[in-house]
């Protein structure tokens, strides 16, 4: 039985890119997190080193998660972009982000995040908290800027 | 749902979403207390609910989500699958086969529809399932 693809409904066109993913602190968040940004990856022109290092990325982020958000919960917002993808985590505790970059480093080398993320910073929020920007694009950064 | 098994995902109502949903869901292997022969139904009765998203929840009516909360309730897999669309009409140029629904009832336990938090659900629950 031949069955037509699956098309977007019109409504689609212009609908935000951004995906979202939220699940507690542990072995899923490992397993669904890298998942999530390689599917995501995939529908976009990175080449497949770079989708494939995304993920890891967010595997990393989903290692530590327990230590980095206050509810114990990895969320992780997506944008897709034709040529990079931006991952969101958080919120996180205040201070997270910079001890999570400075254990990452700690870990030998540049470290997972910094070493392959193009762009990394953190932003405040509201209530202390904060969120941690992660940009993966063609190349990595040189070291990745870290603002 | 028990939280540490539970998940939620929020995407574009996109084709292309369908594909994101089905590979994330695909990681619940061996984590899950399911076999890979009901994680296959679980991931085909999803597909297809999330496919009716897609296809049919923002006809005519600007750009809208597609959500898709997953976890474990007293050990049985469940999976509701939201819109924020008008709701679904019956459509006589509708672009599927018209299996949709009925296969979804065949593979899930339990199959219900319904209006949750100012959304659309279809809400799936799967046989408890061994490792």
């Amino acid at each position: 039985m031949n069955r037509p693809p699956v098309e977007d409904g019109p409504a689609a066109v212009g609908s935000l890119e951004r995906a979202r993913l939220s699940v507690a602190c542990g072995v899923l968040a490992r397993s669904l997190a890298g998942r999530f940004v390689a599917a995501l990856g995939a529908g976009t022109r990175l080449p497949i080193d770079r989708v494939d290092e995304a993920a890891l990325i967010a595997e990393a982020l989903a290692d530590r998660c327990g230590e980095l958000t206050p509810e114990g919960r990895l969320e992780l917002a997506v944008t897709t972009y034709p040529d990079r993808l931006e991952v969101r985590v958080g919120p996180l505790a205040g201070g997270a982000a910079l001890r999570l970059l400075r254990g990452d480093v700690e870990r030998g080398g540049p470290g997972a995040i910094r070493g392959m993320a193009t762009t990394v910073e953190t932003r405040p929020m509201r209530g202390g908290q904060e969120v941690l920007r992660v940009v993966i694009a063609a190349h990595p950064g040189n070291g990745a800027r870290v603002a | 749902m028990s939280p540490s098994t539970a998940f939620e995902l929020s995407l574009p109502a996109r084709a292309n979403s369908v594909t994101v949903v089905r590979h994330v869901l695909a990681g619940v292997a061996g984590v899950w207390p399911v076999s890979s022969e009901l994680l296959d139904d679980i991931l085909i009765a999803v597909t297809e609910a999330c496919a009716n998203v897609v296809t049919h929840a923002y006809r005519d009516v600007p750009a809208g989500t597609l959500e898709v909360h997953c976890g474990i309730e007293a050990g049985h897999p469940v999976v509701v699958v939201r819109d924020h669309g008008p709701g679904f009409v019956p459509r006589t140029d509708s672009p599927g086969l018209g299996i949709g629904i009925p296969l979804m009832g065949a593979l899930a336990e339990e199959l219900s529809a319904g209006h949750a938090d100012g959304a659309h659900e279809v809400r799936m629950s799967f046989a408890k399932g061994a490792t």
